[in-house]
């Protein structure tokens, strides 16, 4: 890992990226009031080489190099880092706030801004992640568990347009590279639970009024009944900051893409959305002056607060999200609260800034971006 | 998923046709040619038998200390030849069964071949009794499959005619439940990938199958 540094070693593409909200932040599509974004991501490896955990850094580099030289002669990669489209950013040369940065925005995973282990005359682990500018629809990171992990996700519930977005751009790169492929287990991934398919399907949603009323259980148990896992805001091994949950696929094997995006959209998610709908109508029927309570404090602590932490901003957010989507606020749009939701973690918050903060004072700054956000 | 998740699967659990691959094996570092030993069981009497390198900590550990066995009732039965058809390192990228079970991940693309056998059961346990690919196949294949030269490669997508029988059945199987719980979407699907697969097996590079 680089040790900390006082500033930050971000290129013109990465400049870019920074300085806007990913799409999938936006606060359209269906269902929007419910469900944040819909991804899905596939998880393939090229023909020839050992996956990346048992490979050797030369040979990582070897990937490294054929995937950026061929998805460039295809026209997927931009060759022109100035002229925008998906810019390939190479995160082994990035500083540790920038790849944060990226893994915040979820365009690369927590993993993948760490980096595998190498000794010190290895360098860097070779990896990289491809970003398709200006919207952050797809996403493609380089040597992360498998050679290849490609991500579309839109916002609001769609998705179905994410799937047919990431199979054209699975198509196209397996175009000019040999993907490792059985007629058995199709797609051969590095974890088995990843083989046939290599797919997971997800939805983010946000469940405020089912915590508040203590059902947020009964979400559980269904994800559960249906072998689905639910996960926190920031995929696996992570809590529900800010009551954002993501609900997704575990297997991957026996059934179609279709198929399995079907299960999950089809019968789960609609279900879901109809317990959180209730649960909030419940909240305004029955519980009005109490919710009211609830969402007024939350947004006077974020326009009031001198300093506040992280989850805390999360968690108000959360909140005021919910009374945005029950009408209970004129303002600030879901837009807005959605770009915070983004704005008051580590790396953006460092960046906004422009440099890096010390612990003590991280709270502060945050504070006083979400006053200056939230009285705009 | 989750490494915790995906070692719970992967592991933990020792299925008889494991053991049976591993007994070639030491099945304490999975590494190396094995020492057959035979140990008795001090509560139940019985005699149980174990596959340990000659130098493995955890066969010392077993067997050195008598809290759990009988030292006295070790006996080297014999020593056993490791061949070619026991599943030892994979050949493609080195990777050991025992190192699989300890990080969940396979080395290479050839660790599916190599270790199907031990392997398939418990990739059917991790997805639900799912033992064979039916998703999307590689489009080079599949957009070439008239063109002579590209007859082997989509046979190797396809399979043969025993695999190609089990991955129908397995959609009809589907097929049948969505029916029957009045799943009709996903009904429709499943039918729909039923009759692309059969148009796909008609093509003329099915060859010899």
């Amino acid at each position: 890992m680089l040790p900390e540094e006082s500033s930050f070693r971000t290129g013109e593409a990465m400049k870019r990226i920074l300085g806007q909200t990913p799409a999938w932040l936006s606060g359209g599509g269906e269902h929007a009031d419910v469900v944040l974004s819909s991804r899905v991501r596939l998880a393939r490896n090229l023909a020839g080489f050992r996956f990346v955990g048992r490979a050797e850094v030369q040979e990582r580099r070897d990937v490294f190099n054929l995937v950026r030289k061929n998805l460039t002669k295809a026209g997927i990669v931009s060759d022109d880092p100035g002229s925008g489209g998906s810019c390939w950013l190479d995160v082994s040369t990035m500083d540790q706030y920038t790849r944060d940065a990226l893994s915040e925005r979820q365009c690369i995973s927590r993993q993948h801004a760490k980096g595998h282990k190498t000794s010190a005359n290895e360098g860097p682990d070779p990896r990289a992640v491809i970003v398709q500018t200006p919207d952050e629809a797809v996403s493609i990171m380089i040597n992360e568990e498998d050679h290849l992990r490609l991500r579309a996700v839109r916002p609001g519930l769609m998705l179905r347009e994410a799937l047919n977005e990431i199979g054209k751009v699975d198509d196209q790169i397996e175009s000019v590279l040999e993907y490792a492929f059985s007629s058995r287990f199709g797609y051969l991934t590095a974890c088995p639970t990843n083989v046939g398919t290599g797919i997971r399907v997800s939805v983010m949603m946000h469940l405020p009024a089912l915590r508040i009323l203590g059902e947020i259980d009964r979400v559980k148990r269904a994800a559960s009944d249906m072998s689905l896992a639910l996960r926190g805001f920031w995929g696996e091994g992570s809590e529900a900051d800010g009551d954002f949950y993501q609900l997704s696929n575990q297997t991957t094997l026996g059934k179609s893409e279709e198929l399995i995006l079907t299960e999950l959209a089809g019968t789960i998610v609609p279900k879901v959305i109809e317990y959180e709908r209730r649960a909030r109508e419940k909240l305004l029927t029955q519980r009005r002056e109490f919710t009211e309570d609830v969402i007024y404090r939350a947004i006077g602590t974020l326009t009031h607060a001198r300093r506040i932490a992280a989850d805390e901003a999360m968690c108000k957010l959360s909140e005021v999200r919910l009374g945005v989507s029950l009408g209970v606020m004129s303002g600030p749009d879901i837009a807005t609260v959605n770009r915070l939701l983004l704005m008051v973690q580590q790396a953006h918050l460092q960046h906004a800034v422009g440099r890096v903060l010390e612990p003590g004072e991280r709270k502060a700054a945050r504070a006083s971006m979400l006053r200056q956000a939230l009285s705009e | 998923m989750t490494s915790a998740v995906c070692l719970q699967w992967f592991g933990g659990c020792v299925f008889a046709a494991e053991q049976d691959a591993m007994a070639n094996y030491c099945e304490g570092c999975g590494e190396d040619p094995v020492t057959h030993e035979t140990i008795k069981d001090p509560v139940t009497g019985e005699f149980v038998n174990h596959h340990f390198c000659a130098n493995c900590p955890k066969a010392k550990g077993l067997i050195g200390h008598p809290s759990g066995m009988d030292p006295e009732a070790v006996h080297q039965v014999s020593v056993v030849r490791v061949t070619a058809s026991g599943v030892g390192p994979c050949p493609g990228c080195g990777m050991t069964f025992a190192k699989f079970r300890e990080t969940a991940r396979l080395g290479c693309a050839s660790c599916y071949t190599h270790f199907e056998k031990t392997l398939g059961p418990l990739i059917a346990r991790a997805q639900e009794g799912a033992t064979h690919h039916v998703g999307k196949l590689p489009r080079r294949a599949i957009s070439c499959a008239n063109e002579p030269e590209n007859k082997r490669s989509l046979m190797e997508v396809l399979g043969r005619a025993e695999e190609r029988a089990r991955k129908m059945a397995a959609l009809r199987d589907q097929l049948h439940t969505a029916l029957t719980s009045e799943r009709y979407e996903q009904a429709a699907l499943i039918r729909d990938q039923i009759e692309q697969l059969q148009s796909l097996y008609e093509l003329p590079s099915e060859g010899g199958d």
